[in-house]
């Protein structure tokens, strides 16, 4: 007899997944003849049947989607259409697109050795939320990118609570949940007013510019939990963390770059009055939270805490690029995210490596692992230069042009928010040289240097890093042009 | 309703004498309670002049009460290791979500826009009513009783058992449709009855007596208000018609009658204290089945109420709010959860008894009702497992696997309103509405819905985070595997239906 058992709960996740797929029918209605994609089921089925489900079945699946969501977008980007309706490829989204596919085949390979339970259901979830994404990141209605974003927390709150290592794991995911849910349930009100005075969510609407001020106003609050800004940044360091090192580099890889993305793509073209009218408030919050946040990493003993909390500062000062009124500043902030998303997954790569071999993520617990591990030593060196934007390093391109804009339209604001790169070299050089260097301990001396799988993985962030800070400017010419268009607000005022 | 109520009896009468001829055991009782309630609810939606096929082709809602009363009523044959019955099911389970996916692809070619917009309810069928929508709702209730009794195991005289949830929902029923007040009186005392007894069911338990008693107490000093009510509009109207009731006076009385069986706020306390007592089954019926008829109610009589009596309504609505977001947050048990959401989500739409005349806030109140009577009746029919109620006693239970333990946190989280969960359909319609009217009221809902979130979070945490399971169960989580998907699925098509 077929073995239902198996078969029944493969069925629960894998039919969403097929509706999913079914709701991108929807989308591309021109394309494709929708039926066809009931096809799906008992293909699906007739794969559950026959192959056990396992690791590299997940892998593929995910690969998969990954070819699927940058086909279409590269296509539309490269020859200038857009052949659906309700998605929109530009040089804005590819490199989002492009990030998402990257990092969740990397994710799977990180933690595919780390997580010993329930590895069915952990894998499972990734992929949907790599299909969340993807519609988050390609879609041009801001109703259905909220749609996206609020779904993505019921997923996390499960890949923290329940695959997390320590008791604290379960007020973190409440954490993230309640915070994520504050958030944006003020912009489902945002939302939904938007959609009843103008008739539409998508990008393009006109708002008036009096009421422009009021939607900023809801709207920001979901964004600033995600991206995340200093008071509603608590949330952060409890999720890093307490979750384990895949979910680590899921969060700060690319669930912190939708609350960006949604600047980008829906806030400021459509709200621009609002972004005038609340800049200087949100440019304000933004250096507090730089300033708070380098600082507080200083004072951090838990590895993943520091790092954290560079996450906080660097994407602060990518908030600080997006509302400094230029589109150059724009493209480096986008740029930035996508850098920062290397640096911070090699760098939790990094914090898993130490973890799965010492069970401790204390800095002062451990010291002079570069006599064990001189390869670890030697990418991990690399890293940590980038995340203080060493030149050659894609931080180092995008903070440059972010600083130089920023000074050129308030030198205050520059000086005080350039701070964050002395900052941030004094925690990295901190914690690498505590970690690394120091007198060594025989207890440490019975681990074997990186396997094969950590070793692919963190040599890939090190080489995106030294690849995108040398063709930084490649990027920057290259969407110029979209931006423009995108964001031609700039040029109207 | 003439021939459907004769059906009813008929079914009735079979199952009885079936009862007394046959001997049947427990479990083939239920099943027959079971069947007979699906076998009417087929036969009312098959006499309005449909073929099975226009009727799969209606609207998303009414997609759902098929399904789930297909599913429902197949699963009462399933014995615990009978391979064949259970692969049956597993197909059915999986041509009917076929089917829904393709409910969701026809939505836009054939007549699914037409009949939302131009008629605005949400029955099945054009020319239905919220009416046909209350007694699909009604029934499927009772169907989920039926499962939770099936599940719970036996208990001692099912037979009274089974008679009463049959007879309350024919007093649902009958609540319904009848225009006279004397008559919506009998009724409704005729459902309370069946009400007090279900509470007071396992007398032996000294907390039940109790309970059933302070329900009594009240209740009949309730019922009290109502007769006082009649007195009145009979008195300076004399007439005894529901739709021709427009006298103040008399209005205030019977509002606190409804607002007692809805459990809003001046007549509250009684809710936490009675369902505290319930098991599963005879709680989703206590919860769910007099607040649908007294909704029916209110909605006929609700154009006729004069300014301060909407008012009335209005602030009870807020405060219902407060109190059911504040009070639900430490509670110790699921009944008291149900409870305080209740109290919380009748607050919600109480806030627009001023406007509920107007259709298009009709349609979003119903559509609210449905769907959150309807995800409440699931979550407590896969409840009805457990022997407690205890929050804290279910990490010990979660061996019945992580699946089931997920589909609690999908049933919650509807609850709650997050999207592309039915629910959330509904609180995208209220807030839209609020959001018309009022700023403050809006900041309101929104700040207590959060509350509710979290209480519910509460209690999906200890489902899920305290204890892996190792061991699954085969045949109860199916049941609940189908109902996730179903509802996730015409979730998903009503959300993108309304946006897209």
């Amino acid at each position: 007899m077929i073995s239902f058992y198996r078969l029944n709960w493969f069925l629960v996740f894998i039919l969403p997944v097929v509706g999913l797929f079914s709701f991108y029918s929807l989308a591309l209605q021109p394309l494709i003849f929708q039926w066809w994609l009931l096809l799906f089921v008992p293909i699906l089925l007739f794969i559950s049947y026959f192959w056990s489900v396992n690791f590299s079945f997940f892998l593929g699946l995910s690969l998969l989607i990954s070819l699927w969501s940058l086909g279409l977008p590269c296509y539309c980007v490269i020859n200038k259409v857009q052949v659906l309706d309700s998605f929109f490829f530009d040089w804005i989204n590819l490199p989002f697109l492009f990030l998402s596919s990257l990092f969740f085949p990397y994710t799977m390979i990180v933690s595919r050795e780390s997580i010993r339970k329930n590895k069915n259901i952990y894998f499972l979830l990734l992929i949907l939320i790599q299909l969340f994404l993807v519609a988050l990141f390609s879609t041009n209605n801001f109703f259905v990118f909220y749609v996206f974003f609020e779904l993505i927390a019921f997923p996390m709150f499960l890949l923290i609570g329940v695959y997390g290592s320590q008791p604290a794991r379960i007020p973190a995911a409440y954490k993230f949940f309640i915070y994520t849910f504050l958030g944006s349930i003020f912009m489902l009100a945002g939302l939904i007013s938007l959609y009843y005075f103008y008739g539409s969510c998508y990008f393009g609407v006109v708002v008036d510019s009096s009421s422009q001020i009021y939607f900023f106003f809801l709207v920001f609050f979901a964004l600033a939990v995600k991206i995340p800004m200093v008071p509603f940044h608590l949330w952060l360091p409890e999720a890093h963390v307490e979750a384990p090192t895949g979910i680590s580099v899921l969060l700060a890889a690319l669930l912190l770059k939708t609350g960006g993305y949604g600047l980008i793509r829906f806030v400021l073209p459509m709200f621009p009055v609002g972004v005038h009218f609340w800049s200087s408030s949100v440019v304000s919050l933004g250096l507090i939270s730089i300033l708070f946040a380098s600082w507080w990493a200083t004072a951090q003993v838990d590895m993943k805490k520091t790092i954290a909390y560079s996450s906080v500062a660097h994407m602060n000062v990518c908030v600080l690029g997006l509302f400094c009124d230029s589109i150059l500043a724009i493209q480096a902030s986008t740029y930035m995210m996508l850098a920062h998303a290397f640096v911070s997954a090699g760098l939790f790569t990094g914090v898993g490596v130490i973890y799965d071999r010492y069970h401790t993520r204390n800095i002062r617990a451990i010291s002079g692992l570069s006599s064990f591990m001189p390869t670890f030593y030697f990418w991990y060196f690399f890293l940590v230069l980038a995340n203080f934007s060493f030149p050659f390093s894609g931080n180092f391109a995008s903070e440059l042009i972010v600083f130089m804009e920023l000074i050129s339209k308030n030198l205050f604001i520059g000086l005080v928010g350039g701070l964050t790169v002395f900052f941030s070299a004094i925690y990295s050089i901190w914690f690498f040289n505590r970690v690394f260097t120091g007198p060594t301990s025989s207890k440490y001396q019975a681990y074997q240097d990186l396997t094969s799988a950590e070793y692919v993985s963190l040599s890939f962030c090190v080489i995106g890093v030294l690849l995108l800070g040398i063709y930084s400017w490649e990027y920057l010419a290259i969407s110029f042009e979209d931006y423009c268009f995108h964001l031609n607000y700039i040029f109207q005022n | 309703m003439l021939v459907e109520g004769y059906l009813f009896l008929f079914s009735l009468y079979i199952l009885l004498s079936g009862l007394f001829v046959q001997q049947l055991t427990s479990r083939w009782l239920w099943a027959g309670c079971g069947l007979s309630l699906a076998s009417f609810l087929f036969v009312t939606l098959g006499f309005k002049n449909l073929t099975l096929f226009d009727f799969f082709y209606g609207l998303n809602l009414g997609s759902i009460f098929v399904s789930l009363s297909l599913v429902l009523s197949l699963f009462y044959f399933v014995q615990l290791q009978q391979s064949l019955v259970r692969n049956l099911i597993f197909w059915v389970g999986l041509l009917l979500t076929i089917q829904s996916f393709q409910w969701w692809f026809v939505g836009d070619q054939t007549s699914f826009q037409t009949n939302l917009v131009e008629t605005l309810w949400l029955n099945l069928v054009s020319g239905g009513s919220f009416y046909h929508d209350l007694k699909c709702l009604i029934l499927v209730v009772c169907l989920f009783v039926c499962v939770g009794v099936y599940h719970r195991g036996t208990t001692y005289y099912e037979f009274d058992y089974a008679v009463m949830i049959l007879l309350g929902g024919l007093a649902s029923l009958l609540v319904i449709t009848q225009e006279n007040l004397i008559l919506i009186y009998l009724n409704l005392e005729f459902q309370a009855l069946l009400l007090y007894i279900l509470t007071t069911y396992y007398r032996f338990e000294e907390t039940n007596s109790e309970a059933g008693l302070k329900y009594l107490l009240v209740g009949s000093l309730v019922s009290g208000f109502f007769l006082v009510g009649i007195f009145f509009f009979y008195f300076f109207n004399g007439s005894l018609n529901v739709s021709e009731l427009t006298s103040n006076h008399s209005q205030v009385w019977l509002l606190a009658n409804f607002i007692f069986k809805l459990g809003a706020v001046p007549f509250y306390f009684w809710t936490p204290a009675v369902y505290q007592q319930l098991d599963f089954p005879s709680l989703i019926f206590i919860s769910i089945l007099p607040k649908l008829s007294v909704w029916f109610l209110l909605f006929k009589s609700c154009s006729l109420l004069t300014f301060d009596n909407s008012n009335l309504l209005y602030w009870s609505g807020v405060l219902s709010i407060v109190i059911g977001g504040v009070g639900g947050l430490y509670q110790l048990t699921i009944n008291s959860v149900v409870a305080y959401s209740g109290i919380l989500n009748v607050g919600y739409l109480l806030l627009f008894s001023d406007q509920i005349f107007s259709t298009e806030i009709l349609f979003m109140v119903s559509l609210y009702l449905i769907s959150y009577y309807l995800v409440l009746g699931i979550v407590l029919t896969g409840f009805s497992f457990f022997s407690s109620s205890f929050v804290t006693e279910f990490l010990n239970l979660s061996f019945i696997g992580f699946f089931c333990s997920l589909s609690v946190y999908y049933f919650f989280l509807s609850l709650g309103g997050l999207p592309v969960l039915p629910g959330f359909t509904a609180k995208i319609y209220l807030l839209g509405f609020l959001l018309e009217r009022n700023l403050i009221e809006t900041f309101l809902v929104i700040f207590f819905s959060l509350f509710s979130v979290v209480y519910y979070l509460r209690v999906t945490g200890f489902f899920l985070f305290y204890d892996l399971p190792l061991v699954r169960f085969q045949y109860e989580i199916n049941l609940l595997y189908y109902l996730f998907l179903i509802c996730f699925v015409n979730s998903l098509g009503q959300t993108f239906f309304s946006f897209w």
